[in-house]
């Protein structure tokens, strides 16, 4: 099965400059929006620009003649006739040139990438930058930013650029942002234009965001494509891979270490996204990119918090297993709490509609004194429709052996006796720490210093487990 | 020691001083909940899918450990992870209590190994007395599974008005998942052999019974 595993150990504070790469198709404004945060920034940052151009160095030769910068710190990397190449599949190029700049000049704060123009499908590997700019710009066209594509939907930052000639292009500048943000879900979205101060502020204030997340070690680069021409799947199962590390800072903010490996161009992940950190403690939403979860897909969670360290899940929304007509689908998760360490996850509701058939298992390790909060939810059937097939092995040890094990098959023919034709089941486990002493409903006491709280109900709000939830919340120390 | 056939026989007699009548293996919170005299041989069926394999499981795994000379505490461990109900684990160890003593008093020397656990649970005790007995690990499943049959239907004809014979219609029905049960367990060894299936609705069943009044079994 070909790998593509980018590792992203993102580095100890400090450790480098930021690179920003900045990539859109030609004409769009790219090599002025660098002009731009150039004349913004030099006052206070150290910084450095690589430009890509197919044959020359013309866009560097127009940043040192805009005077923004040293012309020593602009370099520029000739591509060749594939633009694409020199940013994502060989990026040995540009790779020396950034590593040169950083090397002759050890304060700098910020590496700008410009990519050679090209069309909407361009993305920079993770491995050369940190965070990504997708421009487009209104005189390309109104309708570009709803075609969407790799950059539109998923760069860090969509700038929709030369928002001032829209009256001479007949282009509607509002309809275009709310295309580009029906796109692209929560990820940013600014109209930039030179003469208009406030977007050109939020444009600033976004890299500032940036440089501070990467400064503070949290900065998670992922693969922004997920085509691969040269990958060919050689069988019908997909599998992602979705790491999460999280370790204590001596100082500043937690290291947050995450990959995402698919094994192919059609697998859809869980990308961890940082919602918040500090010196201890790490807040992340695994956010489903593409459409899970269908026959084949396997997802694979792996989720490790060190000894001292705390980390909260939260999932955006719930997952719906398809109708898969005989196939079946994988999701596997494994958790590792180090000494002390402190997970809770907030899982939403996982759907089996009729015909799917899934294989779930939750694998959770515990040394001494690490405390898991867990919620889960099953639902068998979409709202009016019968139970897919769903097998859910659960294994929870911690020092001293086994706190829960579990394995439960249900189907059609067997949910309504094990279930005692219920639809919802859900879930609260609470390991390592006492409950308080209210949320006595639904609660069973398991040995070991564990507590299950477990609801069953026809529809969901009658397997609520809110109350119990926000007790084992309070028991893992964090709010309610 | 005696002929292994007859030392069953003697196990699975339900006039065995070990307090097999307070117990109705969750019918009675089940039949609490709405199920009817219609359900119960589905009801049986479920069992031995899932909570009837654990027990089965504890006790073929508590006699290879025995045999292996082994502690039984990582046995009696992996049992209690796998039994979600305090009421079903506090049941069990009730049960457990009655059969050492019975043990205790009978064959003094098969009770050593438990010497150690503090309160172990029925299928705990009674698989690791079994190798001393002369059952092989088929025949304890067997002795195991069929016992959980009888129980709910023992405890089927208390609770509901119906026709013995339709009952021991019941059990005669259940005897084939009860060989499924045997196939699936007899081979286990380790802790980490012992089937973990639940069944979330009799678990709840369970909890509710604990906490309800005027109750026949005790669960």
């Amino acid at each position: 099965m070909p790998d593509h595993t980018h590792p992203h150990p993102v580095p100890a504070p400090a450790a480098r400059p930021l690179r920003l790469g900045v990539c859109g198709p030609v004409g769009t404004g790219k090599s002025s929006l660098i002009a731009l945060l150039c004349r913004e920034l030099s006052g206070r940052l150290e910084l450095a620009v690589v430009t890509n151009d197919i044959y020359t160095d013309e866009d560097a030769r127009f940043l040192r003649s805009a005077g923004v910068l040293a012309p020593e710190r602009i370099r520029a990397v000739e591509t060749g006739a594939c633009p694409h190449t020199a940013i994502r599949d060989d990026i040995s190029a540009n790779l020396t040139t950034v590593e040169e700049l950083e090397a002759a000049y050890p304060g700098l704060d910020l590496v700008l990438l410009e990519s050679g123009g090209d069309n909407l499908t361009a993305t920079f590997s993770p491995a050369l930058v940190d965070a990504q700019i997708f421009v487009l710009d209104v005189a390309g066209g109104g309708d570009v930013a709803r075609k969407g594509g790799p950059g539109i939907e998923r760069a860090d930052l969509l700038v929709v650029n030369k928002t001032d000639l829209a009256p001479y292009v007949g282009v509607d500048v509002s309809q275009m942002l709310a295309d580009a943000r029906t796109a692209r879900g929560d990820r940013p979205v600014i109209g930039l234009s030179r003469t208009d101060r406030a977007s050109v502020d939020a444009l600033v204030a976004w890299v500032d965001d940036v440089r501070s997340s990467q400064a503070a070690g949290a900065l998670i680069p992922v693969d922004r494509a997920r085509w691969r021409a040269t990958c060919m799947l050689t069988s019908t199962e997909r599998t992602a891979r979705t790491r999460v590390r999280v370790s204590p800072a001596e100082a500043g903010r937690c290291r947050v270490r995450s990959t995402v490996t698919l094994s192919g161009p059609t697998a859809s992940s869980l990308r961890p996204v940082l919602v918040g950190h500090d010196r201890a403690t790490a807040r992340i939403s695994l956010v489903p990119e593409g459409a899970l979860l269908l026959a084949g897909d396997r997802v694979e969670v792996d989720v490790t918090v060190d000894s001292g360290a705390r980390l909260d899940l939260v999932e955006p929304g719930g997952t719906v297993a398809f109708d898969m007509r005989g196939d079946r689908a994988h999701w596997d998760v494994r958790i590792t709490l180090g000494r002390g360490a402190v997970l809770t996850w907030a899982g939403e509701p996982f759907i089996v509609s009729a015909g799917a058939a899934v294989e779930r298992t939750t694998r959770v390790r515990l040394q001494d004194q690490a405390v898991l909060a867990l919620r889960e939810s099953l639902v068998l059937g979409r709202h009016g429709e019968g139970p897919g097939r769903v097998h859910q092995r659960t294994e929870v040890l911690s020092g001293d052996g086994p706190v829960l094990v579990e394995d439960l098959a249900v189907d059609a023919l067997t949910a309504p006796a094990l279930l005692g034709g219920h639809r919802v089941m859900s879930s609260v486990l609470l390991v390592g720490a006492t409950p308080p002493a209210d949320a006595r409903e639904h609660r069973f006491d398991l040995e070991g210093g564990a507590t299950l709280w477990r609801r069953l109900g026809v529809h969901a709000h009658e397997a609520d487990l809110g109350t119990a939830w926000q007790a084992a919340r309070r028991g893992a120390g964090g709010g309610a | 020691m005696s002929h292994p056939e007859l030392i069953l026989l003697l196990l699975a007699d339900a006039r065995l001083p070990v307090g097999g009548h307070t117990q109705s293996g969750t019918l009675e919170g089940a039949l609490a909940h709405g199920l009817v005299a219609a359900d119960v041989p589905g009801y049986l069926r479920t069992r031995l899918l899932s909570t009837t394999r654990v027990e089965a499981g504890t006790a073929v795994v508590a006699r290879a450990t025995v045999e292996r000379g082994r502690a039984l505490e990582p046995v009696e461990r992996a049992w209690a992870a796998r039994t979600v109900s305090p009421a079903l684990r506090e049941a069990s160890r009730a049960q457990g209590h009655a059969l050492l003593r019975l043990v205790r008093r009978t064959w003094p020397d098969l009770a050593r190994p438990l010497d150690d656990l503090p309160r172990p649970s029925r299928s705990t005790v009674l698989g690791a007395v079994s190798a001393g007995l002369g059952l092989g690990a088929a025949s304890l499943a067997r002795l195991v599974a069929y016992d959980d049959v009888q129980t709910v239907c023992a405890a089927a004809l208390k609770l509901l008005p119906l026709d013995p014979v339709a009952v021991t219609g019941w059990t005669a029905e259940a005897l084939p998942g009860v060989a499924d049960v045997v196939d699936a367990v007899s081979s286990a060894e380790l802790p980490t052999d012992i089937p973990a299936c639940s069944a979330p609705q009799i678990e709840a069943w369970a909890q509710a019974h604990a906490a309800s009044t005027r109750r026949l079994f005790r669960a």
